[in-house]
């Protein structure tokens, strides 16, 4: 991996046309060049040229980043902003909020994890239900929902692995339920190996010592005979896709073939050509920012008959702990979500991302909408129980 | 490096509220630049604020002129002169917060805006009322009216339809003393006294602070349609332009691409629509069903008659968003071939173009730098891209020496050094080029009457 000096050229290569401005959500909202990619690369380029060193501030600038790519998509330079941007955040480490450091410590430790699993959170927070931030807690949560197989003939010689996400495998396992009935109605046998967190938090924080770490952890826990890693969480494939660019010959290869079988669960259902269920509705579909798999989705919708109604591909703000973070900005990108929910006049509102889900229910709940937000896997999964020709 | 006292701080704060100024240096970096490479030798503002009213605005300027502070006005900072640089530190003002539409008047064919409404957005308002406001600069995006006022910027579309300074109808500004006036009336007409509203237009900030303005709107033509016309000589697709002007021929634009650009857009995002040639003319037509049909037909015989070694037009609304992204293509994969790129922006009459496009040639062998040439080619408006590493003295002295021939060759064919991206910093020492040195006098007295103090936007322009 490339540091931070390393990307002098790049980040020069930037020729503030400014363009950048047009699509950034961040500046949309705060509409100050310190926080979108042409001040990035302005302030960047004078820690090169020595105007400038890495301190607080400009860290805390460099962390309004999405990390949503919008940018890059549209940038005339075809700049790549998320890998200078991490490779910044790597360098300016020391200068990280402590608090999010001692955050990503409990991502780390699966015993932290467990115990928070076990305490089911939920149980709190009807308590807090009268306040916004407790009913989004709340419902974010709560539903713990199982999917129950039918009885079912089929079966397959397949052999995948599952790939569950810190928040659907301890705290909200719906999705992953969902996912693993609709394997098991179609005869498709999973394992599902003790794994780490993917730590995209700590890519995204910069911090990188311990991003390799459990890179290393979790490549070294995919069974040898295996077809596919499934992955209900598009952020923790993007992980696997990361681990790639941190290791040099043969390790790099073998972190390349892994990748090679990595699926979200969208793609491989679509490519795996299985029964679905027919919708026949209108839907709103937000598209996470780290989904790779945007298209063959919308294919996947369009074979179980969902109309999807167009929308803007605005991130929802929650992105990691950014929310928390910046506050102001993520509730703001969440209510502008939620106005554009609203003018869909969908009832359907579906996602492939459990922290999307929680800025989706944020802009909702703050401005008192009452709609239900569900993972693209359980209306599969939901549908198939009721089709009882299986 | 000067910077601002606290106490100074502390009352711009009170005027705009602690969350609309930066201060930290940190913040105020970012702000140092436009589009145009400055080297090492960086301005920092003292301050940049957001103004959301008018009020505050009268407040700062009159604060500024108070303490003799320089005061300059950015809108999306995407000019490419070097024109929101603050070469003299002091007080940016960043209109990213007035961006509003206040106004659009259909019984007066007008809309009135705030000075950092974005042009896109504007058009997209106005076109959704079936209006149109034709001035299509290639930032329109994210750049603002306010700076396209002040740069007198404009597009493809001139060749038919204008620029921004034909469409302003009144400027709303904030003198140097603080006080408000407007340079003309909302009505189609006024003649009642000179013609301050065009003086501001393209006055680069440097005069008054505009913070709002009265635009023209049109009806919005019935259909778009757009065609390429591929040359193996310069010289022919030339002859065709001058046959098209000739013929009174109106399409909306007629742009022009050089070999050097076709291939660079091939080698970065193949568009399957594009043909190796000497010369590509972009030709867009619109207007109603019947009259677009006879302009097409007119334009592809004299095309032909020019020699055209393929014609290639759109027959739907698919085909022509693949041939305009193709055209939106030519700047970004540009951009892509070296570290730097430079845009030049001369005019020359549009009956020398073949002269001047084969001078551009000459200077790129002689000089060795890779040039790039598009413009409007109706309107004579070329835009030679120098693509380079500024980086290197060698390549950048060696670019300067090929500057300087181009303009020198560009007077001699009775055109100009700026068409349509104004003067900025960047030009500054090469305004004489194209004004006599009484004009420049009268320029700086209209200065020391609007500025005594020269608050605004010190060492533009003049």
């Amino acid at each position: 991996m490339k540091n931070f000096y390393d990307y002098k050229d790049e980040i020069y290569t930037c020729s503030r046309c400014g363009l950048c401005q047009s699509v950034c959500p961040i500046y949309e909202v705060t509409k100050k060049e310190t926080t979108v990619s042409r001040g990035f690369f302005s302030l960047l380029n004078g820690i090169i040229k020595g105007h400038l060193k890495f301190n607080k501030k400009i860290r805390k600038n460099i962390d309004t980043c999405l990390n949503c790519n919008k940018c890059k998509d549209y940038c005339p330079s075809g700049i790549d902003a998320e890998k200078i941007i991490i490779s910044a955040k790597i360098a300016s480490y020391n200068y990280a909020p402590l608090w999010k450091k001692f955050i990503l410590r409990g991502l780390y430790s699966k015993k932290f994890l467990n115990l928070a699993s076990f305490i089911k959170l939920y149980l709190i927070f009807p308590i807090l239900n009268f306040n916004k931030i407790g009913k989004i807690l709340y419902e974010f949560l709560k539903p713990n929902i199982q999917y129950k197989k039918q009885s079912t003939n089929k079966s397959s010689d397949l052999k995948v692995a599952i790939f569950a996400g810190c928040i659907n495998n301890y705290f909200n396992p719906s999705s992953l339920n969902a996912m693993k009935m609709i394997l098991e109605q179609n005869g498709i046998k999973y394992s599902t190996p003790d794994f780490d967190c993917c730590t995209m938090p700590a890519y995204n924080i910069g911090d990188i010592e311990n991003f390799k770490k459990f890179a290393k952890k979790n490549l070294a826990k995919i069974p040898a005979e295996i077809d596919y890693i499934l992955f209900d969480c598009a952020t923790c494939k993007k992980a696997f896709k990361i681990y790639i660019e941190l290791f040099e010959g043969e390790e790099k290869q073998k972190a390349q073939n892994i990748f090679d079988k990595c699926k979200h669960v969208n793609e491989f259902l679509l490519e795996q050509n299985i029964d679905l269920p027919q919708i026949k509705d209108k839907a709103f579909y937000h598209t996470p920012c780290h989904l790779d798999c945007e298209s063959k989705t919308i294919e996947l919708m369009q074979k179980m008959d969902i109309e999807i109604i167009p929308s803007e591909k605005r991130c929802c703000g929650s992105a990691g702990l950014f929310f928390i973070e910046n506050a102001k900005i993520s509730n703001t990108l969440a209510q502008k979500k939620a106005h554009e929910i609203q003018a869909s006049k969908s009832e359907l509102i579906i996602t492939d991302c459990p922290l999307c889900r929680l800025g989706l229910l944020k802009g909702l709940i703050f401005d008192k909408i009452d709609k239900k937000i569900v993972n693209f896997a359980e209306i599969i999964a939901k549908n198939l129980k009721n089709d009882t020709k299986v | 490096m000067i910077s601002m006292d606290n106490l100074k701080i502390k009352k711009i704060e009170k005027i705009f509220g602690k969350d609309n100024v930066l201060s930290q240096l940190e913040d105020r970096y970012p702000y140092a630049f436009d589009v145009i490479e400055q080297g090492d030798d960086v301005s920092i503002p003292d301050i940049v604020v957001f103004p959301e009213n008018k009020t505050q605005i009268q407040e700062i300027v009159k604060f500024a002129n108070e303490n003799e502070l320089p005061i300059i006005a950015r809108g999306a900072g995407t000019n490419q002169v070097g024109s929101c640089i603050p070469k003299k530190n002091g007080i940016v003002l960043h209109f990213s917060k007035m961006d509003k539409i206040l106004e659009i008047d259909e019984a007066n064919l007008n809309c009135t805006v705030q000075t950092g409404a974005i042009v896109g957005n504007i058009q997209n308002e106005v076109e959704k009322r079936g209006l149109f406001f034709p001035p299509d600069p290639s930032s329109l995006a994210v750049s603002t009216i306010g700076g396209a006022i002040a740069l007198s910027a404009s597009g493809p579309r001139h060749f038919k339809y204008g620029g921004t300074r034909d469409y302003i109808i009144d400027l709303e500004i904030i003198t140097a003393t603080g006080e408000i006036i407007h340079t003309s009336s909302k009505t189609p007409k006024n003649v009642a006294g000179y013609n301050l509203t065009q003086l501001f237009v393209g006055s680069e900030g440097t005069l008054g602070i505009i913070t709002e303005a009265t635009l023209k709107l049109i009806p919005k033509p019935d259909v778009q349609r757009v065609m390429l016309a591929f040359f193996d000589t310069i010289e022919d697709s030339a002859g065709a332009v001058s046959s098209i002007i000739k013929h009174c021929l109106r399409p909306s634009t007629i742009d022009l691409m050089d070999e050097k650009t076709i291939e660079t857009i091939e080698k970065f995002s193949p568009t399957g629509i594009l043909k190796i040639a000497q010369a590509c003319l972009i030709i867009e037509v619109d207007g109603t069903e019947i009259d677009v049909q006879d302009q097409i037909e007119k334009i592809i015989s004299v095309c032909n008659n020019h020699h055209a070694c393929e014609i290639k037009f759109a027959k739907n609304q698919a085909e022509s968003d693949k041939i305009w992204f193709a055209r939106r293509q030519a700047f970004s994969s540009v951009a892509k071939l070296n570290f730097d790129i430079v845009t030049e922006d001369i005019v020359v009459p549009p009956s020398k173009l073949v002269d001047m496009v084969k001078k551009i040639q000459e200077i790129s062998k002689k000089y060795d730098l890779v040039i790039t040439i598009m413009g409007h080619s109706g309107d004579g408006n070329l835009h030679p891209n120098f693509s380079l590493d500024l980086r290197d003295e060698d390549q950048k002295n060696r670019y300067k020496l090929a500057e300087k021939e181009m303009f020198d060759y560009v007077i001699e064919l009775g055109g100009t050094i700026a068409g349509e991206h104004g003067i900025g910093f960047l030009k500054k020492n090469h305004i004489g080029m194209v004004n006599s040195e009484l004009n420049l006098q009268f320029m700086k007295k209209i200065k020391e009457v609007f500025d005594p103090k020269n608050i605004f936007n010190p060492e533009k322009m003049l």
